[in-house]
């Protein structure tokens, strides 16, 4: 236990110092929700304000940057410098080890979410409401869902310089496929059923409703369904192929 | 004296390659011991399989009394494995790191008292990216004390280090030895394990072809002195062998070694060859042989290449 509160602090720290890694996981977020919310001030979608569409779309984005692009970035760079070959030369378990990283992911995902509710509601006016647990559970299998997305696509980076450009390349499509930015009636017919099986999508439907429809769990068990099932099919492949060297 | 490293049979197989190939030695407690073999020799796999990261195919290990591959975790609290300094985070502290790894142990040493050790006490607040090389290899050393180890794996330690910084890292290791640490040492500086080490190995297509002190190894290849010739207009090795005081003639390049146990007598010999056939030989020199020339012997290979 102190091995991985010890781990925590430490990843905690890495993470803080890593400038680039900072502003894209926080910094970045802040800005798109000022320039979004300075946009659309005045326009409504869908019949509610854009901020309260907007919100959970960019805390959406947020949530991808640090528990999946963070998660890539981090895990190769240390697997390549070779240090996940120093640390398994010392007693600490591997499962220690992964549970303080993601841990901190997470931790790093919720203080973004927190920062980003109250500039859009400080700053946009944005309206919050509904049930805060299931809009917190919604928040949880979603960072799961990224989490675990992350560690399959270390599976495919062979280094520190791809693992940046591949997470992008699956971050944008998950972004705009995913109604972070624009309502699933504005994408093709022929796209829907696509968008419909994206985490991204599942957690900005749910996180809608729960504030704009005070949804239970009735309304949303569906998209928290397919986020699991992002997570254990991630979990399933991580396992079976996740390289530490 | 105790045993602090038995192997037995040791056999490891990848695919079609027989990367370890029987092979059986034991290092005494307190001893300095080299690992030396060309690249791809496997020493690295053996290595691996002494600290407990591979199982082997064939073989047992006993390190401390410990069967290293049923308790693996028993070994790694007794171990410790000196990398090269790449494989520690960026933006840490020394003095984080060094906690962060006791952290890992059940027992380990205050930090202060690791870093002055390895005297990096006034590095303790910089952060590891902005260390030179050599201090950089001297946390990962320090990294490898966190645990008072009785066993230590050193795996290059003054590789790609300037002269001063090497002769620093050796003055610690002789410092870790004197204490009566075990240490298993894997070095490209032939010098540097004639100098620290008390017996060294050399491993070679995944079996060990000599194990003996440094000394006894050069003796035992008769190989007292080594006349280096440069002969650039193809002089062959052939010539050389049939002169009778030679024993033993080796190649490197446009370089003849001859070896022999009286070498000014032959230095004479060649000379007079020389005016008789008005051979051009340059750059004659004599020196007494060293862990080089053994190296090169057996494995047909510099250590370097």
């Amino acid at each position: 236990m102190n091995t991985l509160v010890g781990q925590i602090q430490m990843e905690t720290k890495l993470f803080l110092r890593a400038r680039q890694a900072l502003f894209l996981t926080l910094a970045f977020p802040i800005i798109m929700i000022l320039i979004f919310g300075a946009v659309f001030s005045s326009e409504s979608w869908s019949g509610v304000p854009a901020i309260d569409y907007l919100l959970p779309g960019i805390i959406g984005m947020a949530m991808m940057m640090a528990c999946m692009t963070n998660n890539v970035v981090s895990i190769t760079a240390e697997r390549d410098r070779g240090i996940y070959r120093r640390l398994s030369l010392t007693p600490l378990k591997r499962q220690t080890l992964l549970t303080g990283h993601v841990i901190v992911r997470y931790l790093v995902a919720l203080a973004s979410t927190i920062l980003l509710i109250l500039i859009g509601v400080a700053v946009f006016k944005a309206h919050i409401g509904g049930n805060y647990f299931l809009y917190w559970l919604v928040l949880t299998v979603a960072a799961l869902a990224f989490v675990t997305l992350g560690f399959v696509l270390t599976i495919f980076v062979k280094n520190t310089q791809s693992a940046q450009a591949l997470s992008m390349a699956v971050l944008f499509p998950l972004m705009f496929l995913g109604g972070c930015f624009w309502p699933l009636d504005a994408m093709p017919t022929f796209l829907r059923p696509l968008c419909e099986a994206l985490p991204t999508l599942r957690m900005n439907t749910a996180l809608r409703m729960i504030v704009m429809q005070g949804a239970g769990l009735g309304g949303i068990w569906q998209d928290l369904l397919v986020m699991l099932g992002w997570v254990v099919a991630c979990s399933a492949i991580a396992v079976k192929f996740f390289k530490w060297e | 004296m105790d045993i602090a490293v038995e192997v037995k049979d040791l056999t490891k197989r990848y695919g079609d390659l027989m990367a370890v190939n029987k092979v059986s030695f034991t290092i005494e407690e307190g001893e300095i011991f080299g690992l030396l073999g060309p690249n791809g020799a496997g020493k690295t796999t053996t290595l691996e399989m002494i600290e407990g990261l591979r199982k082997p195919d064939v073989g047992s290990i006993q390190l401390c009394g410990i069967d290293v591959t049923k308790r693996a975790n028993d070994v790694k609290e007794i171990i410790g494995v000196q990398l090269q300094s790449t494989s520690i985070y960026d933006k840490i502290k020394v003095g984080e790191v060094i906690e962060l790894f006791g952290g890992y142990y059940r027992k380990s040493r205050p930090a202060d008292e690791i870093l002055e050790e390895v005297s990096l006490n006034e590095k303790r607040n910089s952060f590891v990216d902005s260390l030179s090389g050599g201090q950089k290899q001297r946390l990962a050393l320090a990294l490898a004390l966190v645990n008072e180890p009785r066993v230590l794996f050193l795996d290059e330690p003054t590789t790609a280090l300037d002269p001063q910084a090497r002769r620093h890292i050796r003055e610690i290791i002789e410092g870790l030895s004197r204490k009566g640490k075990t240490i298993i040492l894997n070095t490209h500086y032939m010098e540097e394990a004639e100098q620290l080490c008390e017996r060294v190995g050399i491993m070679d297509h995944g079996q060990i072809i000599a194990l003996d002190t440094p000394a006894d190894l050069i003796s035992k290849q008769n190989m007292d002195s080594a006349v280096e010739i440069f002969s650039p207009n193809g002089m062959s090795k052939e010539f050389f062998e049939k002169l009778p005081k030679v024993d033993k003639v080796t190649q490197d390049g446009e370089k003849l070694i001859l070896h022999t146990r009286e070498a000014l007598p032959l230095l004479t010999d060649i000379v007079h060859l020389r005016e008789q056939n008005k051979l051009s030989l340059k750059n004659i020199s004599v020196r007494e042989a060293t862990l080089e020339d053994v190296f090169l012997e057996l494995t047909g290979r510099k250590l370097r290449e």
